[in-house]
């Protein structure tokens, strides 16, 4: 019963900053939403049993990623742009409504019903890392995500960088 | 009534549908890369749900794994958004139009 009284109260808080970044007037309060809705999501990996990517979702996500959009917001000046989504195609709202109709009654067709009670797992910490860092198992995945990452900040330095004078 | 993964799994659903939304209606690009963000975590939502209910720990790392490319792609999205504000002054994506027909 406390369950799903934690599950619902997690959603709609979830839901409330998902849908501040999209309806928000001004793309500050979008992020400000964003960042509701980024640790809504670690409470929802807490009651999971997932610790260890609840940590790493507020860490990288609500530390790293919303900062990096308050500064995208004001370098960019986009605040001060288009306050309001200007009207005309009625294509995307109904092309996204469509998707999820059709997506809600996939899921609500398909079986996950009997997977039943949620299993505890154990030592979430220890069981990812020990998952990770194994051989057998995601090594290689480990370490490409480790190049991508390097990739990725060479190429936005360079992206970032202003040309040198000709 | 308790929790079952059908109720993770609906909110996920949720989550990437207003993204969705979000991704083709906003004319701003910060708008369309934090949209890009909801959907990812939907995913994620998805991922450590179905570990936990089916006990296995694989969607948990992958989902460690689905954080840091969004972690990159974040990076470099603000990278190429900067770099277009530089040349077009402005991050509106109905105005510009080079690359486009």
């Amino acid at each position: 019963m406390i369950d799903s009284l934690v599950f619902f109260i997690i959603s709609a808080v979830v839901i409330a900053g998902a849908v501040g970044v999209v309806m928000a007037e001004r793309i500050f309060h979008a992020v400000l939403a964003l960042a509701l809705a980024l640790l809504g999501v670690a409470a929802v990996f807490v009651t999971l049993g997932a610790e260890f990517l609840a940590v790493i979702q507020v860490l990288v996500y609500a530390g790293g990623v919303v900062v990096l959009f308050l500064f995208a917001t004001m370098l960019t000046k986009s605040d001060l742009q288009l306050k309001r989504p200007p009207r005309g195609d009625e294509l995307a709202p109904v092309s996204a409504v469509v998707f999820a109709i059709v997506a809600l009654f996939y899921v609500a067709s398909s079986g996950f019903a009997p997977l039943g009670e949620r299993i505890s797992v154990l030592g979430s910490v220890s069981g990812v890392g020990g998952l990770i860092f194994n051989p057998q198992a995601y090594v290689i995945p480990f370490e490409l995500v480790g190049l991508l990452l390097l990739a990725a900040m060479i190429g936005a330095i360079f992206l970032a960088k202003k040309e040198a004078a000709k | 009534m308790s929790v079952t993964v059908f109720h993770y799994v609906f909110l996920a659903t949720v989550l990437f549908s207003i993204g969705a939304y979000g991704l083709l209606s906003s004319r701003n690009a910060v708008r369309m890369l934090m949209s890009i963000e909801l959907m990812l975590n939907a995913a994620n939502i998805n991922l450590v749900a179905f570990s936990s209910y089916l006990g296995n720990l694989a969607g948990q790392a992958f989902a460690a794994f689905t954080i840091a490319i969004a972690a990159a792609e974040a990076g470099v999205g603000m990278a190429i958004l900067l770099a277009l504000y530089r040349n077009f002054r402005t991050v509106n994506l109905r105005e510009i139009k080079e690359l486009r027909w």
